[in-house]
């Protein structure tokens, strides 16, 4: 099931791949199709921008390495990040313990 | 075979507003990316041309990342200051060359007369109750038409150069702004700013003349001083902005390949 993710959503899964360990943006990309089982199989490049932000934002930080001949930009969450990725979290339980309660699922 | 992946990139430094670091950053990462992803494909034993074509639709349209970087970047933005930037820019040196206009015609009518500088159309007949005011407060005047050149001449010097003085300000306050918030990349051309300022004073210039041309033809009397030295200082700022673009075309322009 291909789903498609709200504004904020997308920066979130972000910092919770990178809480794993740096990588680079075919790693993160990779990685977000694979954990998500296939649903969040969003245009790849759209990421990069997002990324992009995400540094500015000072919640992830990122330099180049090379590595097999190619020049990769490695990113990595930073502490700002990780507070950042905490205050998501409950955010979300708070959101789907609300959804919940209306739809009567049991979580 | 053709490169796809380099036409790919092509394409998308083609949609991307502007060349800079930000643009390189991203192209490298694009291409990073893609020749990863077609290259995990060749490992699964899709053909090199078949992986490339993957990894580029899975990587997503030229068009689609360079809406996603405008819109994460938020370059509709930054792009809205920029022009905003730029057209307080053209109107504080408008401001300034009308400001101009007015203290030079000031002193030029020193040396050809007020008349010649300011004077009313021969075809001028002022109302009684103007003719009254303007007596009133032109003393030294002993006719209307006088008075009405006197008058004239007060207040185009005073309205003109407060018009100057508000542009000087103005170019301040814009250089105390884009001091304090220098933007991370330019989007606009460095040319963009000359070329609407030569182009907007060379016509200001050229319209300005033929009015006072006119003025002198038709009316036979005084006034056409104002249009020509208006005129005269509009094609100096024009000439002005023609130098910048100039020097910015050169700036700017693509490294010439030279033969081995």
């Amino acid at each position: 099931m291909n789903t498609a993710l709200n504004r904020g959503q997308l920066e979130s899964l972000l910092l919770g791949i990178l809480t794993a360990g740096p990588a680079h943006g075919y790693e993160i990309i990779s990685a977000l199709k694979d954990r998500s089982d296939g649903a969040f199989d969003l245009p790849e490049g759209t990421v990069y921008p997002v990324l992009h932000r995400l540094e500015r934002e000072q919640l992830l930080a990122s330099e180049w390495e090379d590595s097999g001949g190619r020049k990769r930009r490695v990113y990595r969450i930073t502490a700002a990040g990780e507070t950042n990725l905490q205050q998501a979290k409950e955010h979300w339980r708070g959101h789907v313990r609300s959804v919940n309660l209306i739809l009567g699922v049991q979580s | 075979m053709s490169d796809r992946i380099d036409a790919y990139l092509d394409e998308l430094a083609d949609r991307l507003p502007a060349a800079g670091r930000q643009t390189r950053r991203t192209l490298a990462e694009a291409e990073s990316h893609l020749r990863d992803a077609a290259e995990h494909l060749s490992m699964q034993g899709v053909s090199a041309d078949e992986a490339q074509q993957h990894a580029i639709a899975d990587f997503g349209s030229a068009a689609q990342i360079a809406g996603a970087i405008r819109r994460a970047d938020g370059w509709g933005w930054a792009l809205t200051t920029e022009l905003t930037g730029l057209a307080a820019r053209l109107v504080a040196v408008g401001l300034v060359a009308i400001g101009a206009s007015a203290v030079i015609a000031r002193a030029l009518a020193v040396f050809l007369g007020t008349p010649a500088i300011f004077g009313l159309p021969a075809s001028a007949h002022p109302a009684a109750a103007s003719c009254a005011h303007w007596l009133a407060v032109q003393p030294g005047a002993t006719t209307c038409i006088q008075a009405g050149t006197l008058e004239a001449s007060d207040d185009i010097t005073l309205f003109h150069g407060a018009l100057g003085v508000l542009g000087v300000l103005l170019g301040a306050a814009i250089l105390v702004v884009s001091r304090v918030r220098r933007p991370a990349s330019r989007m606009l051309p460095r040319a963009l700013g000359p070329a609407i300022a030569a182009t907007a004073f060379l016509g200001a210039g050229a319209g300005l003349f033929v009015l006072g041309f006119s003025n002198a033809l038709i009316e036979h009397a005084g006034g056409r001083g104002l249009w020509f030295t208006e005129s005269a200082v509009s094609l100096a700022a024009a000439a002005i902005a023609g130098v910048l673009l100039l020097r910015a075309l050169v700036r700017e322009a693509p490294p010439r390949l030279t033969a081995a």
